[in-house]
């Protein structure tokens, strides 16, 4: 079997990287620890993993600053461990160039799944014109919508919101950075035109489908495009 | 809404405290004119004003804002009659001592005004401090409690799924059934502690609700997506309106308060009935019912299904009776009202009730 890669372990934890590790060593990756944030940049400095499984409450110093850290010299996968359910705590990490995150009560399919999505990030850059995804397929160069194989009308700004969440796919995209790309910097504060338009989305998504909603909302953080594999 | 564990006000004084004030201020310009009888022979009658202002800065120092005005005052009059010649009149001859009293009288209940409001502000300061350090201490117990009960609830969950899912497809069915059995164990355990925790933030009053724009139909569905443990295969009926309004609310503490009247139905419904969910918009107040085709409450019960550590004469499961406690909480910070009714026909019926501003559903453009 090939290799799924390597994955860094940055949690304070042992009874939780212990569990990690079984899991990912289970999908063939392999895992490195680290116990504070120091000695994960550290880690992740020697080893370029493909992708980091980061807890947010380490004791040296917050998760959200390794992601600082982090961000100013890797692009790096990064994935969010959080026993909290602290919304906020979540939108910032992901503000900050977190890719996903997995709640401590995850299960092991979940989190290869989460997994698997966040490494692909890096290979879908590449910029394929065209998504396709179980019913729904997109064609960024004509600006086409269709959901099972029939074509879907949709205004400038849901297509540009499709567009966002299309390119995140399987990824959990926060309200302010949909916001941002689709309205513009000013509108960071303006949760409610995302609302109406997600809203509006999934009626026209929904109708052309028997399927439950494509768009998922992930409560208190954003929206997440399902694909097949999630 | 946001209220700390300490009464910020300023404690009212008792009646016997408020007169032994007073007393205190009489009894300090009393003092004071005794003492300046003596003095006024070798200082003048100037003098004695800075003297009386002297008692009055140190009251306000000591005493409530009403006796320190009150001898302010009286000081003025006392200086006044016996000091000012003509002496023991109240009456004043020359325009410089007239001149001299009213300014006298307006420092006097100027300085006693302010020390006395200086100081309440310092008081109202310390205690404000008192109470930041409290809610810092109480949040990081919080913090670190719920940290260290659901940190091994998290880990038994996983490694017991992770092992039921190694163990599929074998023949060891029996550990397959057991793990299983660890995985429920372990899924009611942390709703057991993530109830504990939410009763905790409600009883210190910490539930502030953070309001954003909410689409109802997507938090209905997010709530049965959620509590899909707890449903076990029930069939759930949701219904909205197509034209549903925006709602201001607070997304997750609502999604929240309705789950735990999903995951209570859930409990007490009859398996084979579906329950209901809906959601309606009418003259600003947001309503949403669960229904369910159990066994109901005994009649005059309704109320007493919301208090902590209830549960109903019916129940089939365990539960610590927190759910619905909790529930009416987090609405009750929006302003809003659980109530629980008996169905025509047999079950119950939970309506939650938030008055909370609406978009109008036409006035949005499709562009």
């Amino acid at each position: 079997m090939k290799p799924a890669g390597s994955a860094i372990i940055i949690d304070d934890e042992k009874q939780i990287r212990r569990l990690l590790r079984l899991a990912l060593e289970g999908a063939t990756y392999q895992v490195y620890e680290a116990e504070t944030g120091a000695a994960g940049l550290l880690e992740i400095v020697q080893r370029r993993p493909d992708v980091v499984l980061l807890d947010l409450g380490l004791p040296d110093m917050e998760g959200v600053k390794v992601l600082r850290r982090l961000r100013e010299w890797s692009r790096v996968p990064v994935l969010i461990l959080s026993v909290r359910d602290d919304a906020e705590e979540k939108v910032a990490a992901l503000d900050a160039g977190a890719d996903d995150y997995v709640t401590k009560q995850f299960s092991t399919a979940e989190l290869l799944a989460r997994l698997r999505v966040v490494q692909r990030r890096t290979l879908a850059e590449a910029g394929d014109p065209v998504f396709n995804s179980g019913a729904l397929s997109v064609d960024f160069a004509a600006r086409q919508v269709r959901l099972h194989g029939a074509e879907i009308k949709l205004t400038p700004t849901e297509y540009s919101l499709l567009r966002v969440l299309v390119q995140h796919a399987g990824k959990v995209v926060t309200h302010r950075q949909l916001l941002r790309t689709v309205w513009g910097e000013k509108a960071e504060s303006q949760a409610q035109y995302l609302r109406v338009y997600v809203t509006h989305l999934r009626k026209k998504l929904e109708a052309a489908s028997d399927a439950l909603s494509l768009i998922k909302t992930e409560v208190g953080i954003g929206y997440r495009l399902s694909t097949e594999d999630l | 809404m946001k209220v700390s564990g300490v009464n910020l006000q300023r404690v009212a004084a008792s009646p016997r405290s408020r007169q032994n004030e007073y007393v205190t201020a009489l009894a300090g310009v009393a003092a004071l004119t005794v003492a300046c009888w003596f003095l006024a022979s070798f200082t003048g009658y100037g003098a004695i004003a800075l003297i009386y202002l002297l008692g009055v800065l140190l009251g306000g120092m000591v005493l409530e804002q009403k006796p320190v005005l009150l001898a302010a005052a009286l000081s003025a009059l006392t200086w006044n009659f016996i000091f000012i010649p003509p002496r023991f009149t109240l009456h004043i001859e020359k325009f410089g001592d007239g001149l001299m009293f009213v300014t006298y009288f307006v420092v006097a209940l100027a300085v006693g005004s302010l020390t006395t409001r200086l100081r309440a502000r310092e008081h109202l300061a310390a205690q404000l401090q008192l109470a930041e350090e409290s809610e810092r201490l109480r949040k990081t117990l919080l913090d670190c409690v719920s940290h260290e009960l659901k940190t091994p609830v998290a880990a038994i969950g996983a490694a017991s799924e992770a092992l039921a899912d190694s163990l599929a497809g074998t023949n060891g069915e029996l550990a397959r059934q057991l793990t299983m059995e660890i995985q429920d164990g372990s899924r009611r355990l942390n709703r057991v502690v993530n109830n504990l925790l939410d009763m905790n933030r409600l009883e210190s009053r910490v539930v502030d609700p953070t309001l954003e724009w909410c689409d109802v139909r997507d938090l209905l569905q997010s709530v049965l997506a959620t509590e899909r443990d707890a449903l076990d295969g029930r069939a759930v009926e949701l219904d909205t309106p197509v034209n549903l309004p925006l709602v201001l609310l607070d997304y997750v503490l609502v999604e929240q308060a309705v789950g735990k009247l999903v995951a209570n139905a859930g409990s007490y419904a009859e398996a084979d009935a579906p329950i209901e969910v809906a959601g309606r918009c009418a003259d600003g107040v947001l309503t949403i019912t669960v229904s369910d085709r159990g066994l109901g409450f005994a009649p005059g019960d309704a109320e007493r299904l919301f208090g902590k550590f209830q549960r109903g004469d019916t129940t089939k499961t365990g539960g610590l009776g927190l759910g619905l406690s909790i529930a009416r909480g987090f609405i009750e910070a929006h302003g809003g009202k659980v109530t629980a009714a008996n169905r025509a026909g047999g079950g119950a019926c939970f309506t939650i009730a938030i008055p909370a501003r609406m978009t109008d559903p036409a006035s949005v453009d499709s562009t």
